[in-house]
C-alpha cells in the first residue's frame, strides 16, 4: 500500500516539478528575446530563431519526464473498487 | 532505455478495467515498440491508445521516403527557369536556406552535408505530419472507445528515432575523424587544457555519446506525445459528446506547429553536432555568420 501510494505521488508530481523548472527556463529565454527585439528591431528574424531553438532545447527536458511518466503509470494497477477496499 | 515488462493492459477486456487497459498501453509504446506489438495470437488487438504493431511504423517510414523521392524524380522534370510554379519557389527556397545554414555554420566545406541536413529535415518533418492525420475511433462497446490511426507517425516510434539519432551520430564521428584524424578527433574531447584532460575526457564522452540519444528522445517524446494527446481527446469527445464536438482540433494546430519545430530542431542541431566534430576552431566566428545567414535565408 505504502509502494503504491508512493508510485502514485511519483507518477502525479513527476511532471509538473519538471515543468516549473521549464516554465522558468523558458520564460526567462523569451524575455530576453523580447528584450533583444526591443533594443533592435532590425534583428528580430535572427533572434526569433533562436529563441524557438532554445525554447525547443529546453523543452526537451521535459519530454524526459514525461517518457518517464508513461513508464511509471505502467506501472499502476488497475483495480476494481473493492480490491481497492481490501489494500492495506 | 530500460526495457521493463508493464502489468496490466493486455488481458483485461472487462468493462471498467478496458479504459485503464487503453491508459496502460501507452506505457507499452515506449519500451515495447519493437517486438511486442507483432506477438499476438490472432487479429491486432485494438485495446491500446493510438498503438500499433510495430512493423507498421517501419512501413509507414519506408512510404514516406519513398514519397519524398517519387515526388521529388516526378516533378524535377517540370522545372521552368522562366515562369516557375509556387510549388517549385517554395522548395528552391528551402534547399536554398539549408544549404546556406550549412555553409555557415559548418564553414566553408558545409555544402556537401546541405543534402543530408535536408534529406533528415524532409524525412523527419513528414513523419511528424502523418501524427496529425485522421483518427478513427472504433466503438469497442464498453468502457472507453480507443482512437486508432490508420497512418501513424513513423517517429512516435522509439526505434526509428534511435535509427535517426545512430545515423547522425556514425556520421559526425566519421567526418570528425576523416577531417582530423583519430587522433585529433579524440583529441576534442580532452578540453582546452592538458593538465585537465583526464577529468573533462569523461565528461565530453558521455556528452558525444548522449546526443544520438537527446536527439531521439527528444523527437520521440514530442511526436509519440502529442499523438497520445490527440488519441485521448478524441476518446474523450467520443464518450462524452458522441464524436459530435470535436476536441482535438487545438492539439491538431499546435502538432503542426510542433512537428515543424522538432523538424527544424532536428536537423539544426544535426548540422551543429557536424560543426561541432568537424573543427572547434573557427567555430565561434562561424556561429555568429551561421545566425545572420538564417536570418537573411528566411
Amino acid at each position: 500500500m505504502l509502494y503504491l501510494g508512493l508510485l502514485g505521488l511519483g507518477v502525479a508530481l513527476g511532471l509538473p516539478i519538471a515543468v516549473i523548472g521549464a516554465g522558468i527556463g523558458q520564460g526567462n529565454a523569451a524575455a530576453a528575446a523580447l528584450a533583444g527585439v526591443a533594443r533592435q528591431p532590425e534583428a528580430a528574424g535572427k533572434i526569433q530563431t533562436m529563441m524557438i531553438i532554445a525554447l525547443a532545447l529546453i523543452e526537451s527536458l521535459v519530454i524526459y519526464a514525461l517518457l518517464m511518466f508513461f513508464m511509471l503509470q505502467g506501472k499502476l494497477p488497475t483495480l476494481t473498487f473493492d480490491q481497492l477496499l481490501q489494500l492495506k | 532505455m530500460p526495457v521493463q515488462v508493464a502489468q496490466g493492459g493486455h488481458d483485461a477486456p472487462t468493462g471498467e478495467a478496458s479504459g485503464h487497459a487503453a491508459e496502460a498501453g501507452h506505457a507499452e509504446a515506449t519500451h515495447a515498440s519493437v517486438g511486442h506489438g507483432g506477438g499476438h495470437a490472432g487479429p491486432v488487438r485494438h485495446d491500446k491508445l493510438g498503438e500499433h504493431v510495430a512493423e507498421w511504423y517501419s512501413v509507414m517510414g519506408f512510404l514516406i521516403a519513398l514519397g519524398i523521392i517519387v515526388f521529388a524524380r516526378m516533378r524535377m522534370g517540370k522545372l521552368d527557369v522562366r515562369r516557375p510554379s509556387r510549388g517549385q519557389l517554395l522548395i528552391e527556397q528551402s534547399v536554398a536556406s539549408i544549404t546556406h545554414f550549412s555553409k555557415a555554420s559548418i564553414g566553408p566545406g558545409g555544402e556537401r552535408f546541405a543534402p543530408f541536413v535536408g534529406v533528415v529535415f524532409a524525412f523527419v518533418l513528414f513523419s511528424n505530419l502523418c501524427g496529425v492525420l485522421p483518427m478513427y475511433w472504433l466503438p469497442t462497446g464498453e468502457g472507453m472507445a480507443p482512437a486508432w490511426s490508420f497512418t501513424p507517425a513513423p517517429t512516435a516510434n522509439i526505434s526509428v528515432t534511435f535509427a535517426l539519432g545512430f545515423i547522425v551520430f556514425i556520421l559526425f564521428n566519421v567526418e570528425g575523424i576523416r577531417a582530423n584524424g583519430v587522433i585529433g578527433h579524440l583529441k576534442h574531447f580532452a578540453g582546452p587544457m592538458p593538465a585537465l584532460a583526464p577529468l573533462i575526457f569523461p565528461i565530453e564522452l558521455i556528452g558525444a555519446l548522449v546526443r544520438p540519444v537527446s536527439l531521439a528522445m527528444r523527437l520521440f517524446g514530442n511526436v509519440f506525445g502529442e499523438e497520445t494527446v490527440i488519441a485521448v481527446l478524441i476518446s474523450m469527445a467520443a464518450v462524452l459528446t458522441s464524436g459530435i464536438v470535436p476536441f482535438q482540433v487545438p492539439m491538431l494546430a499546435f502538432g503542426v506547429f510542433g512537428s515543424v519545430v522538432q523538424a527544424g530542431v532536428f536537423a539544426i542541431l544535426t548540422c551543429s553536432y557536424i560543426a561541432l566534430s568537424i573543427g572547434d576552431h573557427g567555430d565561434h566566428s562561424h556561429e555568429a555568420h551561421g545566425e545572420h545567414s538564417a536570418a537573411h535565408a528566411h
